[in-house]
């Protein structure tokens, strides 16, 4: 690994913080950062295919340079995809197998960008007319702002279906909390169990629908269409393909809410002992908060956000081909992307990866029955840690209202930037009081100008 | 071993703690005869004739300590651009004498929470409290310094059922803050203690007496009263109240019931307690144990307003209340003071959801009215919290030579 690939890694990991960051400060353009992570995880579904493809070595070796062919044979196969899609599609569409040459799988073979396309515009190959295609004016015009559209189009797709789901829960857990503490404050014994039980509902369906949501919005991500997300069945049968790589998954999503946990109580406890933070200004707490919260998204929430997208893409691309090989899933059940893609890369007629033989034995030890159980179980301790790392604690600590409840950050929008509603009242206030001595400081000038009233006027009217 | 001998095994385990608390408070009552454990009514009464003989007659004001409690920030107390209290700012506040920069020390390594702020209300002392198993959040208290009505009680022939603690149903550990582990003092003088949990476990004796259950029903009744009487840390539920609050509790049960669901609730029900005490038991010392804002810690703002102004309506009934009483009007000293701040955290939506010692939950207020304290006055000076108890051991010419705080001298007319 020598020093320019680790700056590079470095340099491209800073510059998808700052973006996921920039962007996160605010629930529109947050929308940016689910849409850039969603096609980061086709691309990662895309790559995982190819490196398991018969072909992979040969389309790897093909797009090489002569003098790096001889290095690295079994190394970097994704890289060297990568340079193909630098290249001119013609070029590579010779040495794929079709449909790896169109325009949209050469754009999917590099690392999605923000703004600017990941290739410019230029002849492609079109699969459905099955000719070489030129660039329109439409594709020059847009072409500047490519992935911002497609970062859009794609964030807002992903975010819907998510909040379909996550947003009716998070409003039930949310009356929960506060009618049960409402309760709680008025003493209403008679109806004291209506708090905890809408809770334990809400608790509930939060496990049961999160516990989906990672492989469908893995499924969406592939597909490229928003309503793959609510193939139920198909995610269920993905799920029971690798689950206890799943499971994994899952607690992947716990262990990263634990330090996302902490960054949103943080400020809460910030002011305690002998901090003088307590006696900032509105400005200052305003300026405090807008660094602290876009340092938060930087180092932990979006990078959270991305990499769980990530291994869930991963997961998905795993569970599909060992699905398809054990003939679980159907060609047919996957969009019509993926069943091409698939067959293009010989994936199709591959025997089922071989499960590691330690969970071979222990499945085969635990039974079918067994490992539902042991699934069903961590998976709703694992769910109830979640809910007490992604809710409750921090609400304890520093409640935040209503757009907290209904949007997990590192499970639906990564968007952390709100300001308190005080806060903003005291700007105001301290801007009417800025006016106010401004004002009252001219009036001191005026009178103190030129036009002096004597001394004695001045002392009566005192 | 079977269970049978498990249980009285165990039983007859005396903890460390427990055993050293027995003696001490056995120790203290033997001179006079004074049966601790099992003890019946009347020898409670007994005692505290025998107590009562060689001290003179209380002839001095009342005083009502209102704990303005749960931890209140000035800015909705006494803030008059943002109060939630008007009563107590507008109306009470001109009879007597404001202390708006009252604060809890900064300096020493002092919590900022319910159960200290009430022991330095209390005793006039800073000190650091541990809980007696050091159990996380617990906040069973005990004092080392004697508390005001210790003071109070052996200066004077007062009866326990004079000198009260008002107290609520969420924090039943403050109704054991009602002595002090001095030696000099010490059960003997602590003061009796009104509330929810007093009643439940006077309703379940009495209940359990009556003979209305038996078999299983019996014993898991006589278990949930073991449980209520394990919530006394300091004499583990083996002490009766006295008769005069055993008559409290049958007036009590009379009218409200034995459900619960009739009586007052929350803070309202501390208002209705002070009430009825003031007029059954005439106490000479009183303190109401107002929580309610406290609820805030769950985030909901509206708890800490509405409890803010449930205090405050409370505050109005009790002052009308001695206003209209004869014995009462003109020789009643009300002192309204928090036991802690709160927060005042810019961050959080909610910034005085807490009080984690940040400065502002050292920054309290202190409202003197009454006979002897000057009118209309506001003093615009860093007042400490521990000179409460100074302060109104001078009221009440009752010396307390344990408390630290500096007697608050402006108070006087």
């Amino acid at each position: 690994m020598n020093w320019k690939k680790w700056s590079k890694q470095l340099g491209k990991a800073v510059k998808n913080r700052f973006w996921g960051a920039f962007f996160g400060m605010n629930p529109i353009t947050a929308a940016l950062s689910v849409g850039w992570s969603q096609r980061r995880a086709r691309q990662s579904i895309l790559r995982s295919w190819v490196l398991k493809s018969p072909y992979a070595n040969e389309l790897t070796s093909r797009l090489k340079p002569e003098s790096a062919k001889d290095k690295d044979k079994d190394q970097d196969k994704g890289k060297g995809l990568e340079k193909a899609a630098q290249s001119n599609s013609s070029d590579i569409r010779p040495f794929l197998p079709h449909p790896i040459g169109t325009r949209e799988d050469c754009e999917l073979i590099r690392e999605p960008r923000w703004v600017i396309p990941e290739t410019w515009p230029s002849p492609r190959y079109s699969r459905a007319n099955r000719r070489m295609e030129e660039v329109t004016w439409k594709d020059r015009i847009l072409s500047p702002f490519q992935s911002l559209c497609r970062n859009w189009s794609f964030g807002w797709q992903g975010v819907f279906p998510t909040a379909t789901l996550l947003v009716p829960i998070g409003c039930i857990l949310w009356f929960a909390w506060a009618f049960g503490w409402n309760n709680s404050f008025n003493k209403g014994y008679e109806q004291a169990p209506v708090g905890p039980l809408t809770s334990f509902i809400g608790i509930g369906f939060f496990i049961w629908f999160w516990s989906h949501i990672p492989m469908a919005q893995a499924c969406q991500a592939a597909s490229g269409n928003w309503k793959s997300f609510y193939r139920w069945r198909l995610i269920r049968k993905l799920i029971w393909t690798t689950p206890m790589r799943y499971l994994g998954l899952l607690g992947m999503y716990l262990a990263l809410a634990i330090p996302v946990m902490f960054v949103e109580s943080a400020p809460g406890l910030i002011t305690s002992g002998k901090s003088q933070l307590e006696f900032l200004s509105a400005q200052e707490a305003v300026d405090f908060l807008i660094n602290y919260h876009f340092l938060a998204l930087f180092v932990v929430i979006f990078p959270a956000f991305a990499l769980l997208k990530r291994m869930a893409a991963k997961v998905y691309a795993d569970a599909v081909i060992m699905g398809l090989g054990s003939g679980k899933i159907k060609l047919d059940e996957l969009s019509s992307w993926e069943s091409e893609v698939i067959v293009a890369l010989g994936l199709d007629r591959l025997e089922p990866p071989v499960e590691s033989p330690i969970w071979k034995r222990m499945l085969a030890f635990l039974g079918k029955t067994g490992t539902h159980l042991v699934f069903r179980i961590s998976m709703g301790l694992i769910g109830f840690g979640l809910i007490g790392a992604t809710f409750y604690i921090p609400q304890f600590i520093g409640y935040q209202s209503f757009p907290r409840w209904v949007n997990p950050v590192i499970i639906q929008l990564p968007w952390y930037h709100r300001l308190p509603g005080h806060l903003k009242e005291s700007l105001e206030e301290e801007k009417a009081l800025k006016a106010k001595e401004v004002q009252e400081s001219q009036k001191v000038q005026n009178t103190s100008g030129p036009e002096l009233p004597d001394a004695d006027t001045d002392l009566k009217s005192e | 071993m079977d269970d049978s001998s498990k249980i009285s095994g165990r039983s007859q385990e005396i903890k460390r703690r427990e055993f050293l608390q027995r003696l001490s408070i056995g120790t203290a009552c033997a001179s006079t005869g004074y049966h601790l454990f099992g003890q019946d009514e009347s020898s409670t009464s007994q005692v505290n004739d025998e107590l009562n003989l060689d001290r003179g007659e209380y002839s001095g004001p009342n005083v009502i300590i209102i704990r303005f409690g749960g931890g209140v920030r000035r800015r909705e107390t006494v803030d008059p651009q943002h109060t939630y209290s008007p009563y107590t700012l507008k109306k009470l506040a001109p009879r007597g004498t404001l202390f708006p920069k009252m604060k809890i020390d900064s300096f020493q390594d002092v919590n900022t929470s319910h159960g200290e702020g009430t022991l330095n209300i209390l005793t006039g002392k800073y000190d650091k409290y541990k809980d007696t198993e050091e159990a996380f959040l617990q906040e069973r208290f005990e004092a080392n310094v004697p508390t005001l009505f210790e003071y109070l009680r052996k200066t004077y022939a007062i009866p326990e059922s004079q000198t009260l603690i008002i107290n609520g149903e969420d924090r039943t550990q403050e109704e054991f803050y009602s002595f002090s582990n001095h030696h000099l003092f010490g059960v003997n003088y602590q003061s009796e203690v009104l509330s929810l949990y007093r009643f439940k476990t006077f309703l379940l004796r009495r209940q359990i007496e009556s003979g209305q259950w038996d078999g299983p029903q019996l014993e898991e009744k006589q278990k949930k009263l073991k449980e209520l009487e394990s919530k006394d840390y300091r004499a583990g539920g083996e002490r009766n109240q006295s008769p005069e609050i055993l008559s409290f509790w049958e007036a009590w049960r009379e009218h409200y019931g034995e459900s619960g669901f009739v009586n007052p609730r929350g803070d309202r029900l501390l208002t209705e307690l002070s009430l009825w005490s003031l007029r059954r038991l005439r106490p000479k010392l009183m303190m109401v144990n107002f929580n309610d804002p406290d609820y805030v810690h769950w985030g909901v703002k509206s708890h800490y307003t509405q409890g803010i102004a449930i205090i405050d309506e409370g505050i109005e009934r009790i002052v009308k209340w001695v206003d209209s009483d004869e014995e009462y009007r003109d020789n009643t000293i009300f002192v309204v003071v928090p036991d802690c701040g709160r927060d005042s955290n810019p961050f959080l939506e909610t910034p005085y959801q807490h009080h984690f010692n940040s400065p502002s939950a050292h920054e309290i207020f202190g409202l003197w009215v009454g006979p002897g304290i000057q009118v209309g006055q506001v003093v615009d000076k860093e007042v400490d919290q521990i000179s409460v108890a100074a302060t109104i051991g001078k009221l009440m010419n009752a010396k307390t030579e344990f408390t630290e705080g500096p007697v608050l001298e402006s108070v006087f007319a």
